[in-house]
């Protein structure tokens, strides 16, 4: 898994992502779950596509399961975007890189070209 | 040393080293031996694991490209490919066999694209061949013009990508049909260029192997079609025996359809037939694959 993804708990919910500066993906998944192990290649690519303009932390439902309910999770994988503390986007089911994208950027600031 | 010399360097299988490569086929052969190299994608648990897996102890793309001096996407492929053949042992032979064709000091950056551009175009088994003519064709068509470019050691903009993943997503949101929304959006997850996307790769590898009963449109239908025949002969029978003033035959579609000894031996044969044929569809993507290891190898044993 990309370092740049980091782990989090119900604990640390609210200091990692409510009151997180920037964009939080939180992706809520399981041990047991296929379609979840399925996403995590992506989910490292896109961490380190949009390093710096996104933050991507995992939750664990199984080990965490106050979070189901309180952010009315019904299916996973779920991938929640939280802007400025609050809920801006969902997406629920495996999905393709190219949708992922679509799904994500609208919510992201544009990132400054860099002349090589 | 610039990062783009830095990764010129480090895009040579093995790092030019052979000691390497006998390296990691000794430890597939050993992981291989205790039936520990698995047919599935991105898995590594207890010392089990998929040929990526089990060649790096890690299932991070990232770690394989640093250690092998092999592409993301490639790994990728390799894994996928692996996790469509029968079983562990087949798998484990695929992954030895792949780790054997690859020269050592061999670029394998044209692979990825050689791979999908075939997934989208080939004249048999390629996605632009389901696709109707006209938007959805014309953009299945323009991706896998890309990655035949890229396959050929040309470096399309990152703009081109992009502009062909937005025409194709108009195209997918436009079919108006189940069947063709499936294969637009099978070219639609294409549109990456598999420098940077080893999930794209898996994607389009996952869309072409789900339109394998676009592939053999006779043997999966057959089936249903067995029924629906029987069935319209039934009612053919009653309809015939009402208009003579006879009494309705005294024949039960589910004895002829589902219990009737010559219907289920025609469809346990037919599903036996559909295994093969998807057998032989999914052990493609593997052969492929080592196809066009071999033939990105030819360049440099002739220099």
């Amino acid at each position: 898994m990309s370092d740049k993804i980091k782990h989090i708990s119900e604990n640390s919910f609210d200091a990692d992502v409510i009151k997180h500066a920037g964009p939080v993906l939180v992706d809520f998944w399981a041990q047991w779950c296929g379609p979840c192990k399925a996403m995590m290649p992506l989910l490292d690519e896109v961490a380190e596509d949009y390093s710096g303009r996104l933050t991507i932390v995992k939750i664990n439902v199984d080990e965490n399961k106050s979070v189901l309910g309180k952010y009315n999770v019904r299916g996973i994988p779920a991938m929640i975007l939280f802007k400025d503390g609050s809920e801006c986007a969902r997406l629920v089911g495996v999905t393709s890189r190219t949708r992922f994208a679509a799904f994500l950027e609208p919510h992201l600031e544009v990132a400054v070209e860099v002349a090589k | 040393m610039r990062i783009e010399q830095r990764m010129e360097h480090d895009m040579r299988a093995f790092h030019a080293d052979p000691a390497l490569k006998q390296e990691i086929l000794a430890q597939l052969k050993t992981h291989a031996q205790a039936g520990e190299i698995l047919n599935r994608a991105h898995v590594w648990n207890d010392g089990k694991g998929g040929p990526v897996a089990c060649m790096i102890h890690d299932t991070d793309l990232a770690v394989w490209q640093e250690r092998t001096g092999t592409p993301k996407a490639v790994g990728s492929a390799l894994d996928l490919a692996a996790s469509y053949l029968d079983g562990p042992d087949q798998a484990a032979g695929f992954a030895i066999e792949w780790v054997d064709a690859v020269e050592v000091g061999q670029d394998l950056r044209g692979v990825a694209p050689g791979l999908l551009a075939w997934l989208l175009s080939d004249g048999e088994h390629g996605i632009l061949r389901f696709a109707e003519p006209g938007v959805v064709r014309q953009m299945i068509g323009r991706v896998a013009d890309l990655h035949r470019r890229a396959a050929a050691g040309d470096v399309p903009p990152e703009a081109e990508w992009r502009a062909a993943r937005a025409a194709a997503m108009a195209a997918t949101d436009a079919c108006e049909t189940p069947p063709q929304k499936s294969i637009a959006a099978a070219g639609e997850v294409a549109a990456w260029n598999p420098a940077t996307s080893a999930a794209a790769v898996a994607d389009t590898v996952r869309a072409w192997v789900n339109l394998f009963p676009r592939r053999v449109p006779g043997l999966v239908g057959r089936g249903a079609m067995l029924d629906r025949e029987i069935k319209e002969w039934i009612g053919q029978l009653r309809a015939d025996a009402e208009k003579a003033g006879l009494p309705a035959p005294n024949i039960s579609e589910h004895d002829l359809c589902v219990a009737h000894p010559a219907v289920v031996a025609l469809k346990r044969s037919l599903a036996e037939e559909i295994k093969r044929a998807q057998r032989e569809d999914r052990h493609r993507l593997a052969e492929i694959l080592l196809d066009l290891t071999w033939q990105s190898a030819a360049p440099s044993i002739c220099a």
